[in-house]
């Protein structure tokens, strides 16, 4: 990527809204050339000042307690007869329980970069020709890596690396430690472990989730695998040597 | 059944939240202050009266963004702002110092993180009042709804892409002006240099 391409895509990668792999390049162009990220970094202060700005000003209690003293008892009623209503609540109750059930983003107590990698599907092909920056070394834990690519996550470029572990699938991501920024939860767990240890939380589909950083890297994981396991990947693939 | 007063609870307890986004939204946008009261008066009427077609667990912010977003359009519509703003000359392109000088000092002011303040104080209301209905609508669901360009979208009714190009140039004339302001207020030791004051 180019100086003048990182200016064309400035807007929506400082809004995270760049595809995953146009938002990696950007990033790796970043690392390399300091007078783009010096812009970068302008940029987003600027965009956060002013963001900030739009939304300052005084509030005024009192033009809410009347806006929400001047509403009805209860939102507009249709004209629904007993059966249809009690069947529209039933089915209203079953589609909340059920995005309940299936919703994949944060629950009390998960951890951020955890609920970012619950919600991301997955389910991508592996990239062509993807070679990792990082990965941990061929049978350790019984590790086979299948393949990876390039993603985003919630804006943060990331590579994936696909794979297996006694039998069980798990996926790693790494990342510039950078993007801990964008994650302060985990930011603030992984600062507290101190170096070389990762923390780990479980998914709310029951998988391992585990993390660490340092070397300015950023390395996490999930699988089915035993959170020991994990860890011990998630660890190897930090203090692997890059390519 | 639900008792009617718990259901008017339960639209009061997902908006209380949002109330300082959805305010600060509807007076950017309206700048008249009794304009932006009476939009958010009747955006919450709106939107509880549709409340029972509100599906839980879907974004309620982003649901009452469309509320606040739509009755502020409908109402500059109403009342003529946008025709009148419309009338108002977007800056001349400028010759090629002056809109170097422009670079130069935007590039001071980002290098400068403490001129932002200044900047943004001295230009806010400028920069907003320059630009079109439906730009400053995107600006404003972007930096104070927080939202996604496809929220955005599915709010205004228009394609990705329009939302993409609008909030490209609504940021480009928020930053004309703030580099004008930023001029204004450079450092004394940079706005002496020679080439500023051709510039100029």
């Amino acid at each position: 990527m180019t100086c003048a391409e990182v200016l064309r895509y400035l807007s929506p990668y400082l809004d995270s809204e760049l595809d995953p792999r146009t938002s990696f390049d950007l990033a790796e162009h970043l690392a390399r050339c300091e007078p783009c990220a010096a812009r970068v970094r302008g940029e987003e202060r600027l965009e956060a000042a002013l963001a900030s700005a739009l939304r300052g000003g005084v509030a005024d209690p009192a033009l809410w307690r009347r806006i929400e003293g001047s509403l009805p008892a209860a939102p507009r009623r249709r004209r629904l007869r007993l059966l249809p209503a009690l069947a529209g609540a039933l089915a209203l109750s079953g589609a909340a329980l059920l995005a309940w059930a299936l919703w994949p983003g944060p629950r009390p107590g998960e951890l951020d970069l955890a609920a970012a990698v619950a919600a991301d599907a997955g389910a991508e092909q592996p990239e062509a020709g993807f070679v990792p920056s990082l990965r941990p070394p061929e049978g350790r834990r019984g590790f086979r890596y299948e393949g990876g690519r390039h993603c985003s996550l919630r804006g943060t470029p990331v590579e994936i690396l696909r794979g297996s572990a006694g039998g069980s699938s798990l996926t790693l991501y790494v990342a510039r430690s950078e993007a801990l920024a964008r994650f302060p939860e985990a930011a603030a767990r992984i600062a507290a472990a101190g170096s070389g240890k990762a923390v780990r939380c479980r998914l709310p589909d029951g998988r391992s989730f585990a993390a660490a950083s340092g070397g300015g890297r950023l390395v996490f994981g999930c699988g089915a695998a035993p959170p020991e396991v994990l860890d011990d990947l998630v660890l190897a693939t930090l203090a692997a040597e890059g390519r | 059944m639900t008792d009617p007063g718990d259901r008017k609870e339960e639209f009061l307890a997902l908006l209380r939240p949002h109330r300082d986004s959805l305010e600060a939204f509807a007076r950017r946008h309206l700048r008249d202050r009794q304009a932006a009261e009476d939009v958010l008066q009747e955006s919450a009427a709106a939107a509880f009266g549709s409340f029972d077609r509100f599906q839980p667990g879907t974004n309620f912010r982003a649901w009452m963004f469309a509320f606040v977003a739509r009755t502020a359009l409908h109402w500059n519509r109403r009342s003529g702002r946008e025709a009148t703003l419309a009338l108002f000359p977007e800056p001349a392109a400028g010759d090629l110092p002056e809109a170097l000088a422009l670079e130069e000092a935007y590039e001071g002011l980002l290098a400068d993180p403490s001129r932002i303040p200044a900047a943004i104080e001295g230009s806010l209301a400028g920069s907003l009042a320059s630009l079109s209905d439906g730009e400053r609508s995107v600006l404003l669901l972007r930096a104070i709804g927080d939202l996604k360009y496809r929220e955005i979208a599915d709010i205004l009714g228009c394609p990705l892409g329009t939302v993409m190009g609008s909030l490209s140039r609504a940021r480009s004339k928020m930053r004309r002006r703030l580099a004008d302001a930023a001029a204004e207020t450079r450092p004394a030791r940079s706005a002496a240099r020679p080439a500023d004051g051709g510039a100029r």
